[in-house]
């Protein structure tokens, strides 16, 4: 049954991948379809790190992304060697790079987030010192 | 009068005690209608070596004994007439996915190993199936949900084309895994959740990629690839608990074989 979970899980990082995804793209990428200005300048992209909302939306994209790559790689692997100790250490090697790449990425969100935050009340600041 | 046409039988030989590595050996036999190629492997035994191994029993595609690899193909030899593969030249080998025994006979006790670990039969309490208190009814929409994969004849020419089979031994492979959905599928069957924890296992049905050759090679026309697919969505639903109807089917009279009254008891055993 545990590989059940693990496939249950890549299912579902599956289905929800195209829901973060879609709505990643349409959002930042085809946004200027819909009227909207383009949505990938500089102060845009920091405005949006400013938000919690969107740091809990690439953390959960970025893991669910990890998740479903890595998995479907393992089992892609796991075709080419035949040699069942090998599989299980390539298994681990996946596994520890997969949350190596997640703890470096959300560590980077987080950082993205701060500096955001702080640059926002920073402006904000200056806005009404000025006015 | 007409010359008889002759066939080249190209046959892998092995015979773990003498030889090294397989080798193929030719023999030429003469084409008669209706011609078979297990009535051209009696012929070459009979003619030309009486050494050569292959296992068979029923020779008409019943006992599933005949498994072997004719032109590259999974098949059965009294299934297949040797006017269908055309050209004048045919090869045989044993099974692909399995260890040899002798030439064309190949090892199959680790599939029937594999077999018997998914508990391919019905799960019931022992009580209650000799209760005569009325049968397991089902519909005709019932049983066709399992069907098919009843004609399986465990001939192994499925587990022979399995190409996931032949980079992980350990995998389950199509028949057991196709026969143990058979029984999950199954309305009288109450062993679906100890079933899942072999066919939900690292080696279990999850391996599958739906490659199809298994279906495409079954003598019987069975679906075995599909049988898996299906298994997979029961696997993840019954993970996440969405599947409501847990109970088997209990015993009741079906229309037509209400119970009868006035019908004397059965007489004692007599062994």
């Amino acid at each position: 049954m545990k590989e059940t979970k693990y496939w249950t899980g890549h299912i579902l990082a599956g289905a929800a991948l195209l829901f973060l995804l879609g709505f990643h793209f349409i959002y930042t990428h085809i946004a200027f379809l819909f009227g909207t200005e383009d949505n990938i300048t500089e102060s845009l992209s920091k405005g949006r790190d400013a938000q919690p909302v969107f740091l809990v939306f690439f953390i959960a994209l970025l893991g669910l992304g990890l998740y479903h790559g890595l998995y479907g790689l393992k089992n892609i692997l796991s075709e080419l060697i035949t040699c069942e100790n090998c599989r299980k250490i390539v298994a681990i090697i996946l596994t520890v790079v997969g949350i190596l790449l997640f703890a470096f990425g959300s560590y980077s969100s987080f950082v993205a987030h701060k500096n955001a935050t702080g640059m926002k009340n920073t402006v904000s600041r200056l806005e009404v010192n000025n006015g | 009068m007409a010359e008889t046409k002759t066939i080249k039988f190209h046959i892998r030989r092995y015979d773990p005690k003498k030889d090294k590595e397989p080798y193929f050996k030719t023999y030429d036999v003469p084409f008669q209608p209706g011609m078979v190629v297990l009535d051209a492997l009696h012929y070459i035994r009979e003619n030309y070596d009486p050494s050569l191994a292959w296992r068979y029993s029923c020779r008409m595609g019943v006992c599933g004994s005949c498994g072997m690899l004719i032109n590259g193909s999974p098949t059965l030899a009294c299934n297949t007439q040797v006017a269908t593969l055309g050209g004048t030249e045919i090869t045989i080998a044993p099974l692909p996915n399995f260890d040899i025994v002798k030439d064309l006979v190949p090892e199959l006790s680790k599939m029937f190993e594999k077999h018997v670990a998914v508990s391919p039969f019905i799960v019931r309490d022992e009580k209650e199936l000799d209760d005569e208190k009325g049968e397991y009814y089902q519909t005709e929409h019932q049983l066709e949900q399992y069907l098919q994969l009843t004609y399986c004849i465990r001939c192994g020419c499925c587990m022979a084309a399995c190409p996931t089979l032949a980079t992980d031994p350990d995998y389950l492979g199509p028949m057991p895994l196709s026969q143990a959905h058979r029984y999950n599928v199954d309305t009288r069957d109450g062993g679906r959740k100890t079933r899942n924890e072999k066919t939900g296992s690292s080696h279990g049905a999850f391996k599958c990629h739906f490659a199809g050759e298994c279906s495409r090679v079954c003598p019987k026309g069975a679906d075995p690839a599909k049988a898996i697919q299906h298994m997979k969505r029961q696997l993840v639903f019954d993970f996440l608990h969405l599947i409501k109807n847990q109970k088997p089917c209990e015993k009741q009279h079906g229309p037509g074989n209400e119970p009868k009254k006035d019908v004397p008891p059965a007489p004692p055993y007599t062994v």
